[in-house]
């Protein structure tokens, strides 16, 4: 049971994000959504490496070969925060941007090219 | 399409992925049970071979560096896009004056906040380079620390002001600083290539366990990540802070 | 320097002549960095031929850290450069430096960011495609990605060149995401992120995760290739983007992904999926068709020639997704050969678009109604891209797909390649309608209720002799020759079909890169006379013309208004659908994924 919790979490959270983009009115709203289905996929990651009962792998006051957590999803995890921010931060600055030349964050009004 | 249309759209896939996503997670051994054996084994050899208790760290710098690197000119390319997109319709060169700036939204600065700033700065940059050296020793690194540090930046916008944050931190040297932090990542990546034939092997003493130059190569290269998120991050609060700037017409002379 | 080491030097020597570049950048003349970069593009060619001449002999592999698997395990991430990994870095490599040679004389105030970011986008390209560890693939995925929205943004001064970058930056995260939700299935399956390690490790049966997990980091990977519906971005990226972007992203960005697809696919799953490979291949021939037809048909309404050649790019992502779909060694060889030949002709026909934009001023077929008569060459150039999108011999595309159509025989599918060729002569004939009214003032008058196209201000001063004009010229010719070329290479197809063959070989990738064991010379079959293919080959470049003189001369016909109106009529849906509304595209995106993984899972019980 615990199990299937913990694993629907992060698919709820991914399905809850996309909906949220696909439904935004508001660009930064939109970004911001993009950001919520992104931590779907860290929280799924650090779910598969956990282990019960297990410690942080490091190992300065345990001794080594104390059971531990898997240290590469950590590893992953911060990877991947980090390109989540940075891309977040990019797409931020676009819709300033937009919003200078446009004066508004309505998806349906900033349309590209049409056709 | 119209927005009922596109609703529908989202809730009937919305729907059909959730229900996909569980069927894939069923497949996954019970929660808390990782089967290995990628961290096992790293966990076993990691302390001894590299002396180094962090072995998220070592994951991280050693044994999958190239993922830290590409992820390093990530940051160093995002940042680039961001300057690109804010800095069109400010042409300034570095030799003039900072313009006159009205703030758009405005709350009082008082000595309180003025003086509960400078101590939350200092705390934090005492923290920040804690954070950020003991990445071997500690669960810490360099984009922790980084990070962190970076948020002075942040701290100096609020706590003192516009001006004082503008003339603090000024782009180019920045800029340099962040360039310099990942292409040194890249030049050791190079430097241990030609020198023992694998790219970004740990090449360098590696010091005792727990001591604070130890594990090698992890430490330099923890260095440059440090100073490279910092900058980065740095730049980045630059720009957008940049933006809440009105660019004031001359005065008029009456 | 033994080749194996060429691998790291061929994507870290970029990124530090890149950091380079940003640091100095603000100190030199913008002429040092554009020659700094354009030294750095032929360094890399050279390295990544160099490395598929060595990969011919065995998978060159390469262990970053120097952390060698143990007792099978692997420890550190690998390159694992097979022949036509390598090619298609080289190649990669190639059209950058082309690329940026077309930009020696064709911005007037780009400051470092340009050669800086393009040279990152480069060594991340190049990463991709010689990779052989799964996470290392979405991290230069993403970085690729992150360099291309903000080269995307470049002319930032647009608004509509931003707003195509947020397009673009949002739809293609949700991709990078996708993918990393696939590699958390399998890697909390098996531990791995090996690729090698990974097939091992899933066995030779295949459950829901396997399935699904596939079907995440396909369908990722299928955004960046612009796959229907994952394809609204291309159009809009495409048209706003800076001319030698579009040549990097519709000449290799985009078959990319595919590679990639086709890499997990073969180097991780086919194992497992093995048993039900058939449904594989339906689905994605099903998708591939709808993405040929689609984008032909949009093609030939665009006013806009960046568009319409962005459309036709994706168009043949649905034939090269056919391709792939065979499953087939010899499928992989047609696949990778059209990737080269569109690649290379897809790049000249950009840059003689950035040509008209430099020289008169705009990309729009009506605007430009009649003025290409002063440019004979151009006019040639574009004629001589047309065919070889059609797939007319002796261009590369002709090779390619002669090499897909015996793959497609061989497994019984013979109506699949005529298909594909009514598609191909679909983008060939909209560019040579495009060209017939440039050039000649052929065709309808413009209907003034048309909507005009975003403005494309010009990305040059217009007419500018400043510099060396003729290297514009120069460089697009050079890419339409070689798409000429590739087809003409003897042995080409040997060696194709023998890299075919090394690329889907799982368990001798395994012994190799797991447990070190020498690798085998590249097998050489011997190549299927094509003197049968060319009959069809001409067959599709006289079936592009046929569709441009319809399309430019019925309505001089009695009854030819009324049908050409009837059929503008019945294909506005379709462009309706097209509206460049960004909750739009994530809303045919989760479709798109849903419609897929349910496809399989269901299918593949």
């Amino acid at each position: 049971m615990i199990s299937f919790i913990a694993f629907a979490v992060p698919a709820w959270i991914f399905v809850a994000g996309l909906y949220g983009m696909a439904t935004s009115r508001n660009l930064i709203h939109l970004i911001l959504c993009l950001s919520v289905a992104q931590s779907s996929t860290y929280v799924l990651i650090l779910e598969v490496g956990y282990r019960l009962g297990a410690t942080a792998p490091v190992f300065g006051d345990v001794l080594p070969g104390t059971r531990a957590v898997d240290p590469v999803v950590d590893a992953l995890t911060l990877t991947d925060i980090v390109v989540g921010a940075t891309v977040t931060a990019l797409l931020l600055a676009f819709a300033l941007r937009i919003y200078k030349k446009r004066q508004t964050l309505d998806p349906e009004a900033l349309r590209a090219m049409e056709g | 399409m119209s927005e009922r249309a596109r609703t529908a759209m989202i809730l009937v896939s919305g729907a059909a992925l959730l229900v996909l996503v569980l069927f894939a997670v069923a497949g996954l051994p019970p929660y808390g049970h990782y089967p290995g054996p990628y961290g096992d084994v790293l966990n076993t050899v990691a302390p001894h071979e590299r002396q180094i208790p962090n072995i998220v760290t070592a994951v991280n710098f050693d044994y999958r560096g190239a993922d830290t690197l590409g992820e390093e000119y990530i940051l160093f390319a995002a940042i680039a896009g961001i300057a690109l997109v804010l800095r069109e319709d400010r042409k300034r060169t570095k030799d003039e004056p900072l313009p006159p700036s009205r703030v758009l939204h405005t709350t009082g600065r008082t000595d309180a906040i003025r003086a509960f700033g400078a101590l939350a700065i200092a705390v934090t940059v005492a923290f920040g380079g804690y954070l950020g050296i003991h990445a071997a020793q500690t669960p810490g690194g360099g984009f922790q620390g980084g990070t962190v540090l970076s948020g002075v930046g942040v701290l100096v916008f609020f706590a003192l002001g516009y001006r004082a944050f503008a003339k603090l931190v000024r782009k180019e040297p920045f800029e340099a600083i962040e360039a310099v932090g990942a292409g040194a990542y890249a030049a050791i990546g190079l430097a241990t290539l030609v020198a023992t034939g694998a790219f970004l092997k740990n090449a360098l003493p590696l010091g005792g366990e727990g001591q604070l130059f130890s594990a090698g190569t992890i430490g330099v290269i923890n260095l440059c990540v440090l100073v490279e998120v910092f900058a980065g991050f740095t730049l980045l609060y630059l720009e957008f802070a940049h933006e809440t700037r009105v660019e004031e017409p001359e005065p008029e002379q009456r | 320097m033994t080749p194996e080491a060429l691998a790291p030097l061929a994507f870290s020597v970029p990124l530090a002549v890149a950091a380079l570049g940003a640091a100095i950048g603000p100190f030199v003349p913008r002429r040092v960095l554009d020659a700094l970069a354009i030294a750095t593009g032929l360094f890399c060619t050279a390295a990544c031929v160099l490395l598929a001449r060595a990969a011919a002999h065995g998978t060159v592999v390469h262990w970053f850290g120097g952390w060698t698997p143990r007792h099978g395990i692997a420890l550190g991430i690998a390159f694992a450069v097979d022949p036509i990994g390598a090619a298609l870095a080289a190649f990669t490599a190639f059209l950058t430096t082309v690329a940026l040679l077309f930009t020696w004389t064709y911005y007037d105030e780009s400051g470092p960011p340009f050669p800086v970011l393009m040279l990152t986008f480069m060594a991340a390209l190049i990463g991709f495609f010689l990779t052989g560890d799964l996470f290392n693939l979405f991290v230069f995925f993403e970085l690729m990605g992150v360099a291309a929205y903000a080269l995307t943004a470049y002319r930032s001064e647009d608004d509509s060149a931003v707003l195509g970058a947020f397009a673009f930056g949002v739809v293609n995260s949700i991709g990078a995401f996708l993918i990393l939700l696939g590699i958390a299935l399998v890697y909390g399956r098996t531990g791995a992120l090996n690729m090698a390690q990974l097939s091992h490790a899933l066995g030779a049966h295949a459950d829901a995760l396997a399935i699904l997990a596939f079907a995440f980091i396909a369908a990722g990977l299928l955004v960046k290739a612009a796959l229907a519906p994952f394809h609204f971005w291309l159009a809009d990226a495409h048209a706003v983007a800076p001319t030698p972007l579009c040549v990097l992203f519709s000449g290799i960005m985009v078959q990319a992904g595919l590679y990639a697809v086709a890499r997990v696919y073969w180097s991780v799953f086919s194992g497992a999926l093995a048993e039900h490979d058939h449904v594989l291949r339906t689905v994605l021939i099903a998708f591939g068709l709808v993405t040929a037809f689609a984008g032909g048909i949009m093609a030939f309404g665009q006013r806009h020639f960046k568009r319409l050649l962005a459309f036709s790019t994706i168009a043949h992502t649905g034939i090269l997704v056919c391709a792939f779909a065979l499953l087939t060694a010899r499928g992989v060889a047609g696949m990778v050969v059209y990737v080269l030949g569109h690649g290379l002709t897809k790049g000249g026909l950009f840059l003689c678009s950035g040509i008209l934009l430099n020289r008169l001023g705009t990309v729009d077929v009506d605007v430009l109604r009649g003025k290409l008569r002063t440019k004979p060459w151009g006019s040639v150039a574009i004629f001589l891209g047309a065919l070889a999108l059609a797939g007319t011999p002796p261009f590369g595309t002709f090779l390619g797909s002669s090499l897909i159509a015996h793959a497609a025989d061989e497994i019984g599918l013979g109506w699949l390649p005529w298909v594909l060729l009514v598609a191909a002569a679909l983008t060939g004939g909209a560019v040579l309608n495009a060209l017939g009214r440039m050039a000649f003032g052929w065709g309808p008058p413009p209907d003034p209720r048309a909507k005009t196209p975003a403005h494309e201000s010009p990305e040059a001063s217009a007419g500018g002799d400043r510099g060396f004009p003729l290297m514009m010229y120069a460089c697009s010719a050079f890419l339409i020759v070689c798409a000429c070329a590739i087809g003409l290479v003897p042995g080409a197809a040997s060696a194709a079909l023998g890299a075919g063959e090394r690329f889907v070989d799982r368990a001798g990738q395994l012994a190799i890169v797991l447990k070190e064991m020498p690798g085998a010379a590249l097998a050489m079959p011997p190549a299927e006379p094509i003197a049968t293919s060319l009959a069809s080959g001409f067959l599709a470049g006289a079936l592009a013309l046929a569709f441009a003189a319809i399309a430019l001369f019925a309505h001089r016909l009695p009854s030819g208004a009324g049908a050409m109106r009837a059929l503008e009529s019945a294909l506005v849906p379709l462009r309706r659908i097209h509206d460049g509304v960004v909750t739009d595209y994530v809303a045919w995106l989760a479709a798109g994924t849903a419609a897929l993984g349910t496809a399989l899972a269901a299918w593949m019980r």
